[in-house]
């Protein structure tokens, strides 16, 4: 209890969750398309204003969670309600709350039929994200983790493509598979911690090295899965190509980063000693997925499963920094989850702006179209400089403390330089795929000559697009109050680490020898 | 005063980036509909440049009232992001070496600007245009400026986004925006380098010492011999990059694809001159280890010598003009390699001039023959265009080294410095390359401006360009032939104002050598270049038909086929792995696991779904065959 500071005033946090569950109850009365857009913006965005409050009421100095709510739930299982925020966990509620009612306007025209369930399908999902990155007892974790699945199975298996059932099923089983064993580690946990679901008090603990491990790849599976890491990560393009474009930007920009928030949530603080063990192979395991991406990515003709590719490669960057466990890389992890959030959350939208006035993701089908969009294609090749980390761009950023994250090496872990030249391979093949789909979809010949009659965007598309720009910059030159603000806590995660990786690691050298 | 000069500094890469933006807003907006007039757009795109070269000259006057050892002045301008021990600033900082590549920038760049709106009147893209040009303005300052490699490589980066964005500039043709690919992918190859380098300098000595220069500077001596070796490595592979030396010159000669004023600034005045640049900046490292040095100054004479064998069989005005910029920026790199930084500098800023003067006169020739490329089919044109011959003769005598042009004293000044530094065979590559620089350079002026015309219909419209485009020229040739008075050596009584200039900067190791030893080398070098000259008059002067190339020849016509082994070695493989991966690795063996996971269990289904069948005469056979078998267990039990 000790880890939280609670709210006594206003529970903003279980505001945030349940507004958007509570709207859905009107459109569950007034099945009106029109009225269902409105209203869902309305609601998406008051929790996007309301969540601004987070930031205002943070406290930097402190590594607590703050804004914390403690309910008992479940008495007789000792399951209780309880959230809280901290400095991992709050830039991406912001990031949350401020891509839903962004992702309502680019659905706006592009989903034509049950529009009232599309929306309530948004606004279930929203809560269920929330919930998952603020909540403090694993049971309200893990039933939100799960939730999120339905509706995001609904939105691909219902406004998808052609091959939508073969996607959203893939998307579903395969995702599920993966926290099955989740939930083991997890019902382990709560044996072993007195019948307590808490997770505060779950991390540090010490568990001996052999059940660390298994916890370890219990979490890990779930997590790899969900980032995806690879060799995790066929169900993403499958997902994506077929995904709505409002599923295909939650699922790039949000659903991502859980996984790799798990690792920093659980697998660090709960299982240390094994993360130091495993860690190589989690590292190999991101490089690989920073070149196979890339690579796949260099080879594809659909839009949309070039970029689902280049978020393997960005995501093997965040899971770098991560798992090199020193400041800057986690930092720049955290930075460039938020990053990848906006940025493939940003060119996906483009793919879908394209998709609606021609029908198709086809490379080829929307060479130059840039001569007739110009508008568009500003925005397109910011995003996509953005994506191979242009200096002053916001993933520069992200990915320049990474690496030099990568870089530093120190006593324990002498293998990091050879990390860091192996991954910067990576930023040449960043460039060559996006260079090579400007190329096409900007420039292009005249291949598709009876292009005159496309539309540039509307102010709708550019009031969607215009924030995910202004972040691009903001972050890209100014990051620093988005570092402040998660400095304190990955300074005591990295401390607590490093205090307690040895305990378990010890003794597990005396067995192992 | 000096705290004028600090706000300068952040404000002279900041106008041209503003200028950019507004244009580039201005354009986007109201591209689809009436384009506002281009005076509008002429007037706001020369602001930027010309108020920034304005402030350069200013900083460049306060620098010079401080006395010598405190000839430095920082601005930071903000925090860029800290975390931990890595604390990024954007800090601008003008000491005697970046003051003087920030004056030729924004003179030239200013005067290239202007030129511009003569040739690019034409554009139905002009603002576009113009907009890149003043970000690539911008971005070339930040290089500049920069206090330390994070901020270089900010701009190093951006140069190379705008130096992509003008090669594709004539984008309905397919293989222009393919050079665009070209040049930014063999760009980054480099970059890969320079974070290297940066990566390892900075956990080497800039973590716990501060990031910038003079930080740097001070603990360079911190840094372990074989670890500052590879540092100076690194960071040579970045230049190879941007600078277009061996191996990664390719990108250059097809980066002649963009507008010709783009040639000029980006491909021969200022981008492609970083690479020297960065290596004189980092003197303070090259000086520690000879070895890295000795490499640079190797692969930049190779270089001059490979490109000059090309330059000589070329038949597209521009193309020699793109060779003979990777040979001259060969001699820089032989300067900075021989630690006469000075000298390498030197060489970079008259050739900003002379170089820049030629591609603009090249320039209004191809504005003059509506758009012919080829100086097979030009000739005879000095009379129809007498001030682009004149102006462009001053500046082939500047690259031919012809004493008293600028670029003799500097090309001379960097193979003396060779020779007495005892790179006896890179002087003597030097002095051939100098013979065929003044060959191919002459080639390409006779068969241009002599002889008789080839295209009589092109060469009866032919007139010479407005003055808008002449006046820059002029003023170009101008600086092309006293720029190199600058640095009038001690041999003549000079003063050699630049390397004076340059010695806060730069750790330059001054050979010493008898006044003899100096003539000779300059005598080595003139007889080159009056040799040259003279194969080409033979040659050329009366006019000839285009040659039919073979043997050697016809291989160095064909670049020794560089580009189609690097597409063999290199590109192929690229793509045929991406293809392989995503055709067969992903789906079969990757997504195996997962695909036999869901077979079994599909088998597993099937197998049961036999006795499923939905028939309640099955099921009563189910029940009788489980009661007989129960009740026989019980009965066997219960004996």
């Amino acid at each position: 209890m000790d880890q939280l500071l609670l709210n006594p005033g206003f529970p903003l946090l279980s505001t945030l969750i349940f507004l958007p569950l509570a709207g859905v109850i009107p459109l569950l009365i007034v099945k009106n398309d029109s009225f269902s857009r409105y209203w869902t913006l309305a609601v998406t965005t008051v929790v996007a204003v309301l969540s601004l409050l987070l930031i205002t009421g943070f406290d930097k100095t402190t590594v607590k969670f703050q804004f914390a709510e403690y309910h008992s739930w479940v008495q007789s299982l000792n399951i209780q309600y309880v959230v809280g925020v901290d400095g991992i966990s709050i830039l991406l509620v912001i990031l949350t709350t401020l891509i839903m009612p962004l992702c309502v306007l680019a659905s706006w025209s592009y989903i034509k039929t049950r529009i009232p369930t599309f929306m309530i399908c948004l606004l279930i999902m929203e809560t269920a994200m929330l919930g998952v990155f603020v909540a403090l007892d694993f049971v309200l974790f893990y039933i939100l983790w799960e939730a999120m699945l339905i509706p995001m199975y609904l939105l691909i298996g219902i406004w998808g493509g052609p091959r939508k059932i073969y996607a959203s099923v893939k998307f579903f089983l395969y995702t599920l598979a993966g926290s099955i064993l989740m939930l083991v580690g997890i019902i382990w946990l709560y044996m072993a911690n007195h019948y307590s679901f808490f997770i505060p008090d779950m991390m540090w603990v010490d568990y001996s090295f052999n059940h660390q491990i298994l916890l370890f790849l219990a979490f890990f599976l779930a997590f790899a899965i969900k980032v995806p890491m690879f060799p995790f990560h066929t169900w993403l393009p499958a997902a994506h190509v077929e995904a709505p474009t409002a599923g295909s930007v939650i699922l790039a920009s949000i659903l991502l980063k859980m996984g790799t928030y798990g690792f920093l949530r659980f697998a660090l603080p709960i299982t240390p000693a094994a993360t130091v063990y495993l860690m190589p192979y989690v590292l190999w395991l991101s490089i690989a997925g920073i070149i196979y991406g890339g690579f796949t990515a260099l080879a594809q003709q659909d839009m949309k499963k070039l970029i689902a590719y280049s978020s393997v490669g960005h995501m093997g960057f965040v899971t770098l920094g991560i798992f090199v466990l020193n400041i800057q890389g986690m930092e720049g992890s955290i930075l460039q989850m938020i990053n990848h959030g906006v940025t493939t959350g940003a060119l996906f939208l483009c793919v879908g702006m394209i998709y609606e006035r021609t029908h198709s993701r086809e490379l080829s089908s929307a060479t130059g179209v840039g001569k007739f969009m110009p508008v568009y294609v500003t925005f397109l090749a910011f995003f996509s400089l953005s994506s191979f980390g242009f200096p002053g761009t916001n993933s520069f950023v992200g990915e320049f403390l990474i690496l030099a994250g990568a870089f530093k090496t120190n006593i324990l872990f002498k293998h990091n330089i050879a990390l860091g030249l192996a991954a910067i391979p990576g930023a040449v093949l960043a460039a060559a795929y996006m260079l090579r789909m400007l190329q096409k979809i900007v420039w292009g010949g005249t291949a598709n000559p009876d292009q005159s009659w496309l539309t540039d965007l509307n102010i709708r598309e550019i009031a969607t697009l215009a924030p995910f720009l202004f972040f691009v910059f903001w972050i890209g030159l100014g990051p620093q109050p988005f570092i402040n603000l998660m400095h304190s806590s990955v300074v005591n995660l990295l401390d607590q680490f490093h205090a307690h990786q040895g305990h378990a690691l010890a003794a597990a050298e005396l067995i192992l020898r | 005063m000096e705290h004028t000069a600090q706000f300068y500094l952040g404000l002279i890469p900041l106008m041209p980036l503003i200028g950019a933006v507004v244009i580039g807003l201005m354009h986007v907006m109201t591209c689809r509909g009436d384009r506002l007039p281009n005076k509008l757009y002429a007037v706001l795109a020369c602001v930027g440049p010309v108020v920034s070269c304005i402030m350069a000259f200013q900083v460049f006057a306060i620098l010079r009232t401080l006395p010598v050892e405190h000839r430095i002045l920082v601005h930071n301008a903000f925090t860029w992001f800290s975390v931990g021990e890595l604390k990024i600033s954007m800090g601008f900082m003008a000491d005697p070496l970046s003051a003087l590549m920030l004056l030729f920038v924004t003179f030239i760049g200013s005067l290239i600007h202007v030129y511009s709106i003569g040739y690019m009147a034409d554009d139905k893209t002009f603002a576009k245009f113009f907009a890149y040009m003043n970000l690539f303005l911008g971005s070339m300052l930040i290089l500049v400026l920069g206090d330390g490699p994070v901020v270089m490589f900010v701009g190093w980066e951006g140069v190379g986004l705008c130096s992509y964005l003008l090669i594709s500039y004539y984008n309905e043709d397919q293989s222009n925006v393919l050079a665009g690919n070209k040049a930014f992918i063999v760009n980054r190859i480099g970059d890969l380098g320079f974070v290297l380098g940066m990566a390892f300098l900075f956990w080497g000595i800039g973590a716990n010492n501060g990031f910038d220069y003079v930080s740097l500077r001070a603990n360079a001596h911190l840094l372990p011999p074989a670890m500052t070796l590879v540092v100076c490595l690194l960071l040579f592979v970045g230049a190879t990059g941007k600078s277009a030396q061996i191996p990664l010159y390719v990108w250059l000669p097809d980066a002649m694809a963009g507008p010709t004023p783009v040639s000029a600034l980006i491909h021969a005045a200022t981008m492609v001159t970083a690479g020297v640049y960065m290596v004189a900046r980092f003197s303070f490292l090259y000086a520690h280890v000879p070895a890295a040095g000795e490499i640079v100054a190797w692969v930049g004479i190779l270089t001059a010598l490979l490109s000059a064998i090309y330059g000589m069989f070329q038949d597209d005005i521009k193309k020699v003009l793109a060779y003979s910029t990777v040979s001259q920026l060969g001699y820089m790199f032989a300067g900075v390699g021989v630690a006469a930084y000075s000298a390498g500098i030197f060489h970079v800023f008259t050739h900003a001039f002379f170089k820049a003067l030629l591609f603009l006169g090249a320039g209004s020739v191809i504005y003059a023959m509506h758009h012919e490329q080829n100086i097979w089919k030009m000739g005879g044109l000095k009379k129809k265009l007498p001030i682009t011959y004149l102006t462009m003769l001053v500046g082939a005598l500047a690259l031919s080294g012809c004493p008293p042009f600028s670029g003799f004293f500097s090309k001379d000044e960097i193979l003396f410095s060779a020779y007495a530094n005892g790179f006896k065979g890179i002087w003597m590559i030097g002095v051939l390359v100098a013979g065929m620089t003044a060959y191919y350079t002459f080639r390409m002026i006779f068969v241009v401006f002599w002889g008789e015309p080839k295209n009589k219909s092109a060469y009866d419209h032919a007139h010479e360009p407005p003055a808008v485009m002449t006046v820059p020229l002029i003023i170009l040739a101008v600086g092309a032939l006293l720029a190199g008075f600058l640095n009038f050596p001690a041999l003549f009584g000079g003063h050699q104002l630049v390397s004076q200039w340059l010695a806060p900067s730069v750790l330059d190791h001054h050979p010493h050598a008898e006044a003899a030893t100096e003539w000779m080398a300059m005598g080595a070098s003139v007889a080159a270049f009056i040799i040259g000259i003279s194969i080409a008059f033979v040659k050329f002067a009366k006019g000839v038909e285009m040659p039919v190339f073979s043997g050697f020849a016809k291989f160095a016509y064909h670049k020794f086929y560089v580009d189609e082994l690097y597409d063999f070695l290199l590109v192929q493989p690229y793509k045929t792995i991406g293809a392989m991966i995503w055709e067969h690795f992903d789906p079969d063996v990757t997504d195996g696991p997962r695909k036999a996971t869901a077979f079994l269990y599909g088998m597993a289904g099937s197998a049961f779904k036999v006795i499923q069948t939905g028939y309640v005469r099955m099921y009563a056979i189910y029940m009788v065959i489980g009661l007989s078998l129960i009740s026989l267990l019980i009965s066997q039990t219960l004996n």
